[in-house]
């Protein structure tokens, strides 16, 4: 549109400032060096999962194309340079399965965190909005959910449905939304008391556009903070119940399914349960550097 | 003064339920705005002055249909508005405006000032985007502020550049009658007046009717056409500036004045000679009986811990609110001096 | 005359952040005679409470940091030695502040609160015994402490002074808090006080009781004070002598009635221009607003709001300060070679004149 250009025109500074905000972000970031390192181990994991087929050294023992390999006359080998992890039971390179889970346990923080999101933030929205006997009553639904321990709860689901990976992300969101929408909740009835929810209100907006336009975007930032936290631990609690034999079922190459095999094979065969054991170690991990280095940065408290 | 007033409030209230226990079922309320009445003609500015905790504000965004009254009317160009609602209430907010107190909390920190102020015509539906964007640099250029700040971020902003986009806000939609919450008291002196008279000329221009509610005497006394001083939610006294400043007549008002620090040898004469300033305004949830300024009058005398009194006339478009000019609580104020004969403050009158 | 009580020479502090290093106070000089009550007036961000930190030796360092000038308490030194200005601190000054609540514990009465400063102030030694003993109420001077405190609390013309010593601070109003906090700042007699903005929360009604008690303590002590406010009116109520600071510098000195009959510095007039008095209001406020901090305005400060400003000076040579009479200083160009007020007016109206009433430019920064 003719007008918006006029805007650049007249204010060639713009680009510039938003290289600023950058800039101040990024300052405000590297004030905590753990978050860059835990910046660094997401990015080596994403690199990781997306480009497994090319580093892996051998797909196929991870499930490539749907085209299992099984190399019988190679099994238990220790770590050498042709198998960095070695092998497991049926002669599969360990390494190239761990990092095809990387794919998996990805996909499993992205999908668990994007449901559990997408229900907790909007009753969160609208308890903490509307308030009142509403609010109450969805708020108390939100306390039911959270006396349950959650480990316990994502058992439950995952047994009464059949062990597999989706029902695996199915229990664990059912499990988490309640927590987003407690930290929602807390932060629209701070965000509500602003002025600028009553200048909305006075200039005659309804709201359901006062809740999006001037409530959200104020809440999340802590909201951000929980979800990377929160990978993490979603990621850990998939490899539990993959573990506990409640998750993906081998011989999808599950970090979790994959210690809970290597643990028939201790301690002689260290290398099977130990380096899947590893990689969670390390997403968690750098999960949780992230978060912290988020939370300083926008300088909010989460529980 | 003629013709028929803007606005026009009648008996309004504004009750707050407290909690008075954890397991009591007694109804207790703080009676922010306790029957207040006043009219607002157009193109007038009417001030509302009083301590923090008088219920201004409250009476202020009551009147902007902020707050549900809890009684009395209010009026808006002849048409009873108190119990509008639905779409009739948000057609209603095109033609009255509120300017909060705090600009860095009226205005959202996470959007830019273009939105911000094109907000209200998004709203209402108000021209065709290009016409919005148009109507935006408009404003902005009206309060004297850079159309590129439509690009920033509040926090970008001074306190005084704030103020004025919020000013632009409340523009947008071409209101009759705005709201002006202590426009300036979040803001140094310097930037004060600056927006000040953008207010002053804002208001010549575009026709504007102002209530403004304020803390500060000698802003009110500069800005306004009409006074009202409030305290623990009743007006107390309600006359034009002038005779406020040379001829108080409330006990409060001669409080309110003699306690203003002032700047100039001149201005020290222009007050009412000075009377001992005492006390505090008393916990709302619990005012005092009779006159609620009583216990820090320096004219109480008995009736007035017993008798509620009335804003009354005593000269044209002059009201107070004091039992030394009782209008109808005469008799009653009477009874109770026939008890007890002594007299302290009637010499004084 | 004799020294001074307290004074600062060319104290520049500055802060480390991201935006840069910000250039905050820039050569503050500052004098406090015995028994005088100095204000110290600016507006928002122009450093005042800054310089009282300094002061106070509360100032965060880092990100601050003194990079030259001095404070002298009393013939002592104070920036050089850091436990002289722990002992000074302690034992002669007190500090009063803005926001009652900020400062008074909510979970202490009152009396236990000021019992511990007439306790613990003054930077001695107290055995763990002996704080164990006072947290279970068993101080030593018990009573005379409880003696002393209810008769400051009567003076303040606090009602029920013994009552009010079991209460806690959210029991009390705003007004009787700031009285609880004047008191306790008394409480161990001391010789300079630091007002900082102590009645700006507070009603016109209730800040005029504050004021006079305050002048009334200070007077009949001989207390040396230093008041910082926003405010001139204020300033006028309470205050000998007046500074006027803006933007990290002291544009301004001289004695209350001076300042307020013939500011000679354009910020000081502008400033008193602004404020709405009931004799009228016509000023216009002053344009622009408060410099950034990373890269002030060379020369003068204030150069880019002055309607006086005058091209090829101002902006170029750094403004020093200069005497005009007893006790009386401005910083600002057009009182070089001794100009008096009348030719400054002159030279001022000539350069107002001209075309300096810029608008709000984009380049203007926010506040820091």
């Amino acid at each position: 549109m003719s007008n918006s250009e006029t805007v650049t025109a007249d204010d060639p500074g713009v680009l510039e400032r938003r290289r600023e905000d950058l800039n101040r972000v990024v300052y405000r970031f590297k004030q905590n060096p753990m978050s860059i390192l835990g910046l660094c181990i997401i990015f080596g994991f994403v690199f990781i999962a997306i480009f497994a087929p090319y580093i892996a050294p051998y797909p196929n023992d991870a499930g490539y194309q749907n085209q299992p390999a099984v190399h019988f006359d190679q099994k238990f080998e220790s770590p050498s340079a042709e198998h960095l992890f070695g092998t497991d039971q049926a002669g599969r390179d360990i390494f190239s399965r761990v990092l095809f889970g990387t794919r998996l346990s990805l996909r499993i923080g992205v999908v668990v965190l994007a449901a559990a999101v997408s229900i907790g933030v909007p009753v969160g929205l609208v308890a903490g909005y509307l308030g009142g006997g509403v609010g109450m009553a969805l708020m108390r639904i939100t306390d039911v959910f959270l006396s349950v321990p959650p480990l316990v709860l994502a058992l439950a689901v995952s047994v009464a449905l059949e062990p597999n990976l989706t029902n695996v992300m199915l229990a664990i969101a059912a499990v988490w939304w309640p927590w987003y929408a407690r930290l929602t909740y807390g932060e629209v009835l701070s965000v509500k008391e602003e002025t600028y929810v009553e200048a909305s209100r006075g200039i005659g907006a309804t709201s359901t556009r006062t809740i999006f336009r001037e409530i959200l975007p104020n809440v999340l930032a802590p909201i951000t903070v929980k979800m990377s936290l929160d990978m993490g631990y979603a990621i850990l609690v998939a490899a539990s119940l993959g573990f506990l034999g409640l998750g993906a079922q081998p011989p999808t190459p599950e970090w979790g399914t994959m210690v809970s095999q290597g643990r028939d094979y201790m301690p002689a065969q260290w290398w099977y349960s130990t380096f899947p054991g590893l990689a969670i170690f390390l997403i968690v991990l750098g999960f949780n550097f992230l978060g912290d280095g988020l939370r300083d940065m926008f300088d909010v408290e989460v529980q | 003064m003629s013709g028929d007033p803007l606005v026009s409030v009648r008996n309004l209230e504004k009750y707050y339920p407290v909690d008075t226990g954890l397991f009591s079922r007694t109804e207790s309320y703080v009676k922010a705005v306790d029957g207040v009445s006043f009219d607002i003609m157009p193109g007038e500015t009417f001030a509302v002055v009083g301590e923090s905790g008088c219920g201004k504000t409250t009476l202020g965004k009551t009147v902007a249909r902020l707050y549900e009254a809890t009684g009395g009317t209010i009026a808006f160009e002849g048409q009873d508005i108190t119990d509008l609602d639905g779409k009739a209430l948000r057609q209603l907010r095109r033609d009255i405006q509120v300017v909060y107190q705090d600009p860095s909390s009226s205005l959202n920190p996470r959007r830019r000032i273009g939105a911000i102020v094109k907000e209200p015509l998004a709203v209402h539906d108000v021209g065709t985007k290009a016409e919005r964007d148009e109507r935006v640099a408009e404003l902005l250029r009206r309060v004297d502020l850079p159309v590129e700040f439509r690009h920033r971020y509040p926090n970008a902003l001074s306190g005084g550049q704030k103020q004025r986009v919020a000013i632009a806000r409340a523009l947008a939609v071409e209101p009759k009658f705005v709201v002006l919450d202590e426009p300036t008291s979040a803001l140094d002196v310097s930037v004060q007046a600056k927006v000040i008279s953008l207010l002053d000329d804002l208001q010549d221009e575009l026709d504007l009717t102002y209530l403004l509610i304020s803390h500060d005497l000698s802003l009110v006394k500069n800005v306004a056409d009409r006074i009202g001083v409030m305290y623990l939610g009743n007006l107390m006294e309600v006359t034009d500036s002038r005779t406020l400043f040379e001829n108080p007549v409330n006990p409060y008002t001669e409080q309110l004045l003699s306690a203003i620090p002032v700047v100039e040898s001149g201005e020290q004469s222009l007050k009412p000679p000075s009377v001992e300033v005492r006390g505090e305004t008393p916990d709302p949830k619990d005012p005092p009986s009779g006159c609620p300024f009583h216990p820090r009058c320096h004219r109480a005398f008995d009736a007035c811990d017993a008798v509620d009194p009335e804003l009354v006339e005593v000269e044209d478009g002059h009201q107070t609110r004091c039992l030394h000019d009782p209008g109808p609580k005469a008799e009653a104020v009477a009874e109770h001096r026939s008890d007890d004969v002594t007299q302290e403050g009637v010499t004084e009158d | 005359m004799a020294d001074p009580i307290l004074s600062v020479d060319d104290l520049s502090v500055e802060f480390e952040t991201y935006e840069g290093r910000h250039h905050v106070l820039d050569g503050v000089d500052l004098t406090v005679e015995e028994g005088e009550t100095v204000a110290l007036v600016g507006e928002t961000g122009c450093g005042k409470s800054v310089t009282a930190k300094s002061i106070m030796g509360t100032l965060p360092r880092p990100p601050g940091e003194i990079t030259s000038g001095s404070i002298t308490y009393d013939g002592t030194g104070l920036l050089a030695d850091a436990d002289a200005h722990a002992r000074v601190q302690g034992e002669e000054m007190s500090m009063i502040f803005q926001d009652p609540m900020t400062y008074l514990s909510p979970v202490y009465p009152v009396g236990s609160m000021m019992a511990d400063v007439a306790t613990y102030s003054g930077g001695e030694d107290v055995s763990w015994l002996g704080m164990l003993k006072n947290l279970l109420g068993r101080r030593a001077n018990r009573g005379e402490i409880r003696e002393r405190s209810i008769e400051l609390l009567d003076r303040m013309r606090i009602p029920d002074p013994e009552g009010t010593l079991d209460r806690y601070p959210v029991e009390l109003s705003g007004g009787m808090r700031q009285r609880v906090i004047v008191a306790m700042a008394l409480i161990n007699d001391p010789t300079f006080l630091i007002a900082d903005e102590p009645t700006t929360a507070l009603d016109v009604t209730v800040q005029d009781q504050i004021l006079s008690l305050l002048r009334e303590r200070v007077e009949e002590r001989d207390l040396s004070m230093l008041y910082i406010t926003h405010n001139l009116g204020v300033a006028r109520e309470i205050a000998d002598r007046i500074c006027i600071m803006y933007a990290g510098e002291i544009v301004e000195v001289g004695t209350t009635e001076e300042i307020f009959d013939a500011p000679l510095h354009p910020y000081t007039r502008g400033l008193l221009d602004s404020i709405p008095k009931l004799t009228g209001f016509e000023g216009d406020g002053i344009d622009g607003q408060i410099p950034d901090y990373t890269d002030p305005p060379t020369g003068c400060r204030f150069h880019p709001r002055c309607p006086a400003a005058m091209a090829g000076t101002c902006d170029v040579e750094p403004v020093e300060s200069h005497a005009v009479g007893d006790d009386r200083a401005v910083a600002c160009h057009l009182y070089e070679d001794g100009m008096s007020f009348g030719e400054a007016a002159t030279v001022a109206e000539e350069e107002a004149g001209g075309p300096t009433d810029e608008p709000v430019t984009a380049e203007a920064g926010g506040e820091p």
